[in-house]
């Protein structure tokens, strides 16, 4: 990569945890540029590298910024970037860049990327995707050092070496991350029909193939997701992972429970997800704002099918993503 | 010399070469479901019956022997029936 300029930020409006800064103000400092959106599981399993470099290097001169850039509308809203933020309890500045404009200036096309800024304002190393934040700590190190800050040693060595065993390789491929929405959905594994009341009719089929998404009950297809509009539905899926995310939106203002079952049964504390509560032995989530709400954790890379069932006409869902 | 037995020979049908499928779509010309099955085997030169459920109640009751269910389309290919407008089920029911 190329040694350039860093451009200034374009087209963001609000800031989070910090007055509004420019590329030019910060000359002097290494930036960190962190883009994101809070709904990626990929964004969201970066943040503890991004807080443990905040923590430990912020008072040497390094300023990491959050760069929103949202993937979905309802990521455009400052309001639930905010909450987010607070969610994970950053405290490093977080940007909204909701039309992408700043994004495009760094030709980005990917969740997450990060741009590490030399003091002098030069692009000096690009990363994409998770993984790989040792060599992302190294060389925030030595641009650190290289503009003068005087790093500890024992701050150095604590940088935790990456578990790259955490993904066991396997015999069977892991589940890709599904769009249920119209402009990115694969296809269903069951069709719609029409019945008098009307053609938003899902009839599930006795056997299900792996990694397809199948639905029950009355659903509409929009062009970011699907939307429950009957009685009672579901949104099975046979997958290969060890954890399971889903993107909901609630469309009303009340917030309302979602059913959770795994193999047709209800989650124990074992498998169930960090979002999943309990009423009586019921798994269920409470769907009170936009976000990704992880559903199951297994111990080990494991094959099951998910089901979703709800009963609300406030539920809209955008993606299942896996871990 | 070789003799040649005729009534011995083997003769092997090779499945694609001409194999006819026997498929039939149930529907009603109000359910666009119907229209765009109809229109995909249309586009891919698949010939069906067309057994409108609105003009012949036995064809309904068909529909719910066949499928156990009241929604249309429901698509038979050689006995495999599809439920709804799935254009990768009818792709695999007809191995394209």
């Amino acid at each position: 990569m190329f040694e350039s300029d860093a451009p200034e930020f374009k087209g963001t409006t609000d800031w989070i945890n910090s007055k509004p800064l420019t590329m030019k103000s910060l000359r002097g400092k290494v930036v960190f540029l962190d883009f994101w959106t809070y709904s990626c599981v990929n964004c969201i399993r970066t943040i503890p590298h991004l807080k443990e470099l905040h923590d430990k290097y912020s008072s040497n001169n390094l300023v990491i910024i959050g760069v929103h850039t949202p993937e979905f509308e309802f990521e455009k809203e400052t309001k639930n970037i905010k909450e987010a933020v607070k969610k994970h309890g950053l405290k490093y500045p977080v940007v909204n860049d909701p039309e992408n404009i700043t994004w495009r200036e760094y030709g980005n096309q990917y969740w997450p990327r990060q741009t590490l800024i030399d003091s002098k304002g030069m692009i000096r190393l690009e990363h994409v995707g998770e993984g790989g934040f040792d060599e992302l700590a190294g060389k925030v190190i030595e641009l650190l050092e290289e503009s003068g800050s005087k790093i500890n040693v024992i701050t150095k060595v604590m940088i935790k070496k990456e578990n790259m065993t955490s993904r066991m390789m396997t015999a069977v491929s892991p589940t890709p991350e599904t769009y249920l929405g119209e402009e990115r959905s694969p296809g269903f594994g069951n069709g719609a029909v029409c019945v008098p009341e009307g053609c938003d009719r899902y009839v599930d089929i006795p056997t299900h193939e792996k990694d397809k998404v199948y639905l029950s009950g009355d659903w509409i297809q929009e062009k970011e997701f699907i939307k429950h509009v009957g009685k009672e539905g579901y949104v099975a899926l046979k997958y290969s992972a060890r954890s399971v995310n889903i993107v909901l939106k609630p469309l009303g203002t009340k917030p309302f429970k979602v059913w959770i079952q795994l193999d047709g049964k209800f989650l124990t504390k074992d498998n169930a997800g960090k979002d999943l509560k309990f009423e009586k032995d019921k798994s269920y989530i409470l769907v009170d704002r936009p976000d990704m709400y992880n559903i199951v954790n297994t111990q080990n890379f494991e094959t099951h099918e998910v089901k979703i069932v709800t009963d609300s006409k406030d539920f809209s869902m955008y993606t299942f993503t896996f871990g | 010399m070789r003799k040649y037995i005729k009534d011995k020979v083997d003769i092997i049908f090779y499945a694609g070469g001409n194999l006819k499928h026997k498929i039939i779509v149930y529907g009603a010309p109000w359910c666009p479901w119907c229209h765009r099955a109809k229109d995909f085997l249309n586009e891919s030169k698949i010939e069906f019956e067309d057994r409108d459920v609105d003009k012949r109640p036995e064809y309904a009751q068909e529909v719910i022997n066949k499928s156990g269910q009241m929604g249309i389309p429901v698509i038979d290919i050689d006995g495999n029936i599809i439920i709804g407008f799935n254009k990768d089920a009818i792709k695999k029911a007809l191995g394209l």
